[in-house]
């Protein structure tokens, strides 16, 4: 008899709820509870074949409609993901000799990062581009930079990724103008240009006129590629920004569905037929650490634009459905400190974006909180995915995760969340609306500072950061950018060009285009492309729909409350806010701090959420505009009488731009207004800029708490 | 920081006139914080630079600008959250900066209850209007006062007018009553709707707007321009019955820069209409300071009596027994002013 029950209990038996839970409680004391993620996300502590039953047709075929296990039916057992690494360096002829190299490394195509000035439509030698020309991308004010850019690189043959949404139409058109006189067809030229321009109203900030002319530009592209481009992809809809700016999963996939779906409805409502370029819109996602919620993610993607491109759209071919992706490993999730840790994060992230499916995949290099990436960096990052592609088994099978009880269920639950908000955003009179009224921006600024209190806590664990930590590690050695030379030589090439021109030409082609801008009939990218055949500058092309639209400043929101309620009575933030208190006495009136950014660059979700904090504790906040020159902030701190001024510098402008603040405001007579700096600020940097009059310098992963705390000390 | 607090205290009334009067910015910015600063000495320095701003400058070398109220017009914009108060503002300002006018803009915003802290993001929509070098703009928080304009409001305003500013814009967010507040502080009061704006209207006709000088409908852009016109046409219906003069009325798109210029050259006419009458001015001014006066008196005058521990402690008696409904509010009142006659 005892042999006979032996013999039952180890025979496979089906999964038993309740027998499970009696387990659980035996082993831990309580019973089982699910678990929310920071991104919102419920997890059950166990999945089984019962989950999967309420969700009808999870077992598609890769290929087909609605494409969840994914876009191709062979995926990565025919041909791997391409690598495509995002480079940009000062020059262009330094950039495109680390092409030639990530190509002879084995890198399957080229991803170009700008430098901010040609983001936002100014040529390197204007006054507000100094600061920030050849920093976080190469600098292209022409053709003539264009073409050394690819400069022995065959444009009908290597896949080229653009990163470009402000100034799309001279960039795109110097592309174009660069293989026609390379004497490629234009109907070989493959590649992306990300023109999305609608993220950059909700993070990031680099657009340059407001969102309505910005679209039809937008949209001028598709339009182009639809007609002379049938193998490159015209936008690529952009969650990884959204991701990186602070926003949870859910809110990613959303907003980058609806995002799309706007461009789609635009396209359609100018006459395109749907079927002409629906299916050469491409995708763009960020990953996370979070590894199961990221695959489940890309897999709701798919399944949710082919849902809603069929329900909305009604497109005869099926490509039209069919989501096809770039991933990059999140920024936001590297750390300064210890920072070889990144390069495990980044591979579990990889990991995460190719068991999702991804047909793209570019990979962080570890020291990219602290600088540009250096070579060695880079080549580790690189070697990150050549390892997954040939030492894992990872490319032996089509969406290996597809089935999984947990998967499954996730990417169910994905999809109904995302839903829930695209409803919000349809009742809102879709996305442009949304967007007109900050609602995205909000949302996104919300969940960003909830995110940094949990972290600030130690509610969230960051290895390293709020945990784990160690003293005294050396840093490692990071990239410098000689800008000053960056910026000499395209100031040079500048004048060169402008001389051996014909200004005629150039000013008849700019005529062209201010005048399509203003009747709107025709294709801005055409008129465009002949500015640039007449060598006129990127600047000089920005400049004419200038005169038209005029430049926009978006207005900025920041979540006041959070702090308060994050932190509620803990003993610091009472102490913090006593001490405020005590200052407030002292001074007569709340201690005031004005934080901005200076240059170019409009990365702001570290400037939001430290304004937020600042205005929680009891500090009057100055919230600057975006795009601020040193001198235009001095004169805030001054006419505002500031105790301290904060800047938040992540692309490396620190270096000109805060010594010149510091200069400005001596010279105003005001040595009295502090200044502070935070954001990626290397090292080696810090004793040169002390040394210069800079206060404190606060490194990524700092608490916003105790920078409260150390500018508090600093007014005492 | 022991600097910034020692030159606060040291800068002496002379001198910061003197530089005032020279239209040095950031003199003009010490002296704004003077006026919302609890700091003894600070009050000090700006009652001793008011009496010698009342006297004929001493000092003959520095150009004399203007003196308190003299050709100066105070504007107010109010209006809710989101009707474009600062867009607009963008927009009229730089045309009177355009031509030469000095203009201070003061925004008001909202200090947190909880934390005393605040955020101040209005120069955010006013980027290039910031930039122009006849412009000085300086927002502060409301420090809970619920009229929209803050105690040290009317301060500001005249320690602009002194510096030199010869149009200064108060924008205030528009709750209720804070109209009214606004035109006690303020020549022309300009209201600020949206082309939605119909609940507005009702309130105009309880006669909440009665105060407003100027009504402005804005954001109609070409899309909504025929709703905001019937709008119009409601407003001008209502302002006649009311006996207001209905011209009054403007349709404005900051984002399209239409019917901006008619609102800036409004600003023009009435600022020389002023200048011609000083005698009217002067009465108002009067009449603004000493409303301001009698406000802040009435504000202040409680927390001075319950120092006293008897009367406190009446007073904590009289809140229970009001609270519990022992005693009528009206009867309370009259229990506490006879104490106050025995103290």
């Amino acid at each position: 008899m005892s042999d006979d029950r032996n013999a039952s209990d180890v025979r496979p038996q089906r999964f038993d709820e309740s027998a499970w839970q009696a387990l659980f409680r035996s082993e831990l004391g309580h019973p089982a509870a699910s678990k929310l993620s920071r991104h919102g996300l419920e997890f059950d502590a166990v999945y089984s074949a019962k989950d999967l039953e309420p969700l009808a047709g999870v077992d598609t075929t890769p290929g087909l409609h609605p494409f969840t296990r994914g876009p191709y039916a062979s995926m990565y057992t025919g041909r791997a993901w391409t690598t495509r690494q995002y480079a940009g360096f000062s020059t262009a002829e330094e950039t495109n000799a680390f092409f030639k190299a990530s190509l002879a490394r084995g890198q399957r195509g080229l991803s170009v990062a700008f430098d901010l000035p040609t983001h936002r439509g100014y040529d390197s030698d204007h006054a507000r581009a100094m600061g920030d020309v050849g920093k976080a991308g190469v600098a292209i004010d022409s053709v003539l930079d264009m073409a050394r850019l690819f400069e022995g690189i065959d444009l009908s043959t290597t896949s080229v990724s653009m990163t470009m949404n402000g100034a799309v139409l001279p960039i795109m058109a110097a592309y174009l103008v660069v293989a026609e006189e390379q004497g490629c067809e234009r109907s070989r030229l493959s590649g992306t240009i990300q023109n999305d321009i609608l993220k950059e109203f909700m993070v990031r900030n680099t657009y340059i006129y407001p969102p309505r002319p910005s679209l039809r530009i937008g949209l001028d592209v598709v339009e182009y590629a639809a007609r002379h481009l049938p193998r490159f992809n015209p936008i690529s809809v952009s969650g990884y920004h959204l991701q990186e700016a602070g926003a949870t999963l859910v809110h990613e996939l959303a907003y980058t569905i609806g995002n799309g779906l706007e461009y789609v409805k635009g396209a359609v409502a100018r006459g395109l037929d749907v079927d002409e370029f629906a299916p050469r819109l491409s995708f763009f996602f960020g990953i996370g650490t979070e590894l199961f919620s990221e695959v489940a993610k890309l897999r709701a993607a798919r399944r949710l634009w082919a849902e809603l491109m069929q329900e909305r759209f009604q497109p005869r071919s099926p490509a039209s459905c069919r989501l096809r992706m770039h991933c990059q490993t999140s920024g936001v999730s590297l750390t300064a400190q210890q920072p070889l840790n990144n390069i495990v994060r980044t591979t579990i992230e990889a990991l995460a974006a190719l068991l999702g499916g991804t047909q793209s995949l570019h990979t962080n290099s570890f020291d990219e909180a602290l600088a540009l990436p250096s070579d060695q960096a880079a080549r580790v990052a690189l070697n990150t995915q050549l390892i997954l592609q040939h030492e894992t088994d990872l490319t032996n099978v089509v969406d290996p995760l597809g089935g999984s009880y947990l998967i499954e269920s996730l990417t169910q639950q994905f999809v109904v969340r995302a839903r829930e908000l695209l409803s919000e955003i349809d009742a809102l009179g879709g996305m442009v609306n949304a967007i007109e009224r900050g609602v995205p921006e909000l949302a996104i600024a919300r969940a960003a500072t909830e995110r940094q209190v949990r972290v600030d806590r130690g509610i969230d664990t960051v290895v390293g950061v709020n945990a784990f930590t160690s003293e005294g590690e050396a840093p490692p050695e990071v990239r410098v950018i000689d800008h000053e030379q960056v910026w000499r030589v395209q100031a040079e090439r500048l004048k060169v060009l402008r001389a051996s021109r014909s200004s005629a030409r150039v000013s008849e082609a700019l005529e062209h285009l201010t005048q399509t801008a203003r009747n709107g009939d025709a294709n801005l990218l055409e008129a465009a492309v002949e500015c640039m055949r007449a060598r006129a500058t990127v600047g000089e092309v920005s400049l004419a729909l200038e005169s038209v639209w005029g430049r926009y400043s978006a207005e900025r929101g920041s979540i006041v409350g959070v702090f308060n309620r994050g932190y509620g009575d803990t003993q610091r933030w009472l102490q913090l806010r006593e001490r405020v208190n005590g200052l407030r006495q002292r001074l007569g009136r709340n201690p005031r701090i004005l934080i901005a950014k200076v240059g170019q660059d409009g990365h702001d979700r570290g400037a939001k959420v430290v304004a937020a904090g600042f205005a929680d504790a009891g500090f009057d906040v100055d919230l600057a505009p975006l795009f601020q020159s040193p001198g235009e902030v001095a004169r805030a701190a001054i006419d505002h009488d500031v105790h301290v001024v904060g800047i938040s510098s992540l692309a490396g402008a620190h270096r000109t731009l805060i010594p010149e603040l510091v200069a400005a405001l001596a010279n105003e007579g005001a040595q009295h207004i502090h200044v502070v700096c935070g954001g990626i600020v290397p090292g080696v940097d810090h004793d040169k800029l002390l040394e210069q009059g800079v206060r404190r310098i606060f490194t990524p992963g700092t608490p916003v708490v105790e920078c409260i705390e150390q500018v508090i000390e600093l007014l005492q | 920081m022991g600097e910034a607090v020692m030159s606060e205290a040291l800068d002496s009334a002379g001198t910061l006139l003197r530089r005032l009067r020279s239209g040095e910015r950031s003199a003009l910015a010490r002296a704004l914080s003077h006026a919302e600063s609890t700091l003894p000495g600070a009050r000090a320095e700006l009652d001793r630079l008011w009496q010698l701003s009342a006297q004929p400058a001493v000092d003959q070398s520095a150009p004399v600008v203007a003196g308190v109220g003299t050709d100066s017009l105070r504007i107010a914009f109010t209006g809710a959250p989101g009707a474009g108060k600062s867009s607009l503002i963008e927009v009229v300002g730089l045309l009177l900066a355009k031509q030469n006018h000095k203009l201070a803009v003061l925004p008001v915003d909202p200090t947190s209850p909880v934390a005393g802290g605040s955020l101040l993001a209005d120069q955010v929509r006013m980027n290039e209007l910031s930039r122009h070098q006849n412009v000085f703009i300086r927002p502060s928080a409301s420090k809970g006062m619920l009229g929209g304009a803050a105690p040290h409001t009317q301060e500001s305003i005249e320690l602009c007018e002194l510096a030199g500013y010869s149009y200064v814009i108060v924008e205030t967010v528009g709750v209720g009553q804070s109209e009214i507040d606004a035109a006690t502080l303020c020549d022309v009061v300009v209201l600020v709707l949206t082309p939605d704006a119909g609940d507005e209207l009702q309130a105009l006709k309880r006669g909440i707007t009665e105060v407003s000088t100027a009504i402005v409908i804005n954001k109609a852009d070409s899309n909504r321009r025929a709703e905001a016109e019937q709008l119009l046409e409601n407003y001008r219906a209502a302002a006649s019955l009311m006996g207001q003069d209905p011209s009054r009325v403007w349709l404005t798109s900051a984002r399209e820069g239409t019917g901006v210029s008619d609102l800036a050259g409004w600003f023009m006419e009435q600022w020389l209409a002023q200048s011609r009458n000083p005698s009217e001015r002067d009465s108002r001014r009067r009449a603004q300071r000493l409303h301001q006066f009698e406000r802040a008196l009435a504000s202040a005058i409680l927390p001075e009596l319950l120092k006293r521990d008897a009367l406190r402690a009446h007073y904590e008696s009289l809140r229970a027994q009001v609270a519990s409904g022992e005693q009528s509010a009206a009867g309370a009142l009259t229990d506490f002013c006879a104490a106050l006659s025995l103290a």
